[in-house]
């Protein structure tokens, strides 16, 4: 379902488990299981292993972390995403983003550093880089070394 | 064996045709037992307290919602079996457990049990959905998080029927093992135009802790200042039919 709605951009009503409407304000750490859908106003933590849809209403002042997202709203904090991010043009962030792969539309704002990471099975997180022939060259170097 | 309790406002003529035949039913398919019926005399909380002691197999609710919502009410946690017979006019409950007064005595017989949640305020069980009614309500989620909303109609709800309002999202079910907080907010859209902005957030425990607050338990019974809402999960153990909604 996961890599459906990100290909699709987003998730529907129907299959979010929880839906936080324009009028509703959230105080705390908002932990949940499955795809969520925030409109309204969330300040404190925010962390779900499913799909995070944050409408151009919201308003979040809190930490997110996220299997996947699409954001079209406010967030001030910092933002983590296993998989993938899409940014809409109504999107601002202020706060790092640390991301799988990522799109961004034209006027999306983003004030922070962004850097893209691969978890691995362990779930520990690398930074994604370029791998050159020197740097090859020196891990061949190393090993050789320690033998 | 069976104990049967006849809602109060069965004793009225017009249903004797109806409570004959199914009393005949039931002789045919071995399934008489006891019948205890209702009165001003004799509350529904005596009568399933009374006959809780008995260790019966199945206690029967012969009657509509509002009796069934009681007894379940009461049944919560007990371990016995609940069987419904709806006889009235409001019996959303029985049709959306497979139940409506023509097959209920085969229902009965065949015997299908279901473990389904029910909620709890406090101490109290509830079958459907509870209404918090307050000026500026803060919810305390899971020990998690703080919610509130302004304006809006606050309910915690167990379960869904076909017939209620459209959901955008999937109908929460009653055997999800989670009691739903569902804040709906009208907003305009237009000219004479309304749309129903529906918050739904799935928990298991929540804390009420605004102190002027109501609660309108499945529409029948009200406590005031509420404290702690949660699920009893499969709490109680009902026989259904094949047509059930979930």
């Amino acid at each position: 379902m996961f890599a459906k709605s990100a290909s699709q951009g987003g998730i529907s009503n129907k299959d979010a488990e929880t839906i936080i409407g324009a009028s509703v304000r959230v105080e705390g750490n908002f932990v949940c299981e499955g795809d969520m859908i925030v409109d309204g106003e969330v300040s404190g933590r925010i962390e779900t292993n499913g799909f995070l849809q944050v409408g151009n209403r919201a308003v979040i002042n809190a930490d997110v972390k996220a299997g996947n997202g699409k954001i079209s709203g406010a967030i001030k904090g910092n933002v983590k995403i296993d998989g993938f991010l899409e940014l809409t043009g109504s999107a601002k962030i202020e706060g790092d983003i640390e991301v799988g792969t990522m799109s961004m539309e034209s006027g999306a704002v983003l004030n922070g550093r962004c850097v893209m990471v691969a978890v691995k099975n362990d779930g520990r997180r690398a930074a994604k880089g370029i791998e050159t022939d020197q740097d090859q060259g020196a891990e061949a170097d190393t090993t050789e070394e320690a033998k | 064996m069976h104990i049967y309790i006849y809602d109060s406002a069965l004793s009225q003529k017009k249903h004797f045709t109806q409570l004959n035949e199914v009393e005949a039913k039931l002789t045919d398919l071995g399934l008489s037992g006891r019948i205890c019926r209702l009165g001003q005399l004799r509350s529904v909380s005596d009568v399933v307290r009374g006959e809780l002691r008995r260790l019966p197999k199945t206690i029967v609710a012969v009657g509509d919602d509002n009796l069934i919502s009681q007894i379940i009410s009461l049944l919560g946690g007990s371990g016995v079996a609940m069987g419904i017979i709806p006889i009235g006019e409001n019996n959303r409950i029985a049709e959306s457990l497979g139940i409506t007064s023509d097959n209920a005595c085969n229902v009965l017989a065949a015997r299908r049990l279901l473990q389904i949640d029910l909620g709890l305020v406090d101490s109290r069980a509830f079958v459907r959905r509870v209404e918090l009614v307050g000026k500026k309500i803060k919810l305390l989620v899971d020990g998690n998080y703080l919610i509130s909303s302004d304006g809006a109609k606050i309910e915690v709800v167990n379960f869904l029927l076909d017939t209620d309002e459209s959901l955008t999202t999937e109908r929460p079910k009653i055997t999800s093992g989670n009691l739903y907080l569902m804040i709906t907010r009208e907003q305009k859209s237009g000219f004479l135009k309304k749309d129903l902005e529906r918050s739904l957030i799935p928990f298991a425990e929540l804390a009420v802790e605004t102190d002027e607050t109501e609660a309108v338990l499945d529409g029948l019974t009200k406590v005031r200042h509420p404290k702690r809402l949660a699920v009893l999960a499969r709490g109680l153990v009902v026989i259904v039919g094949r047509e059930r909604q979930f």
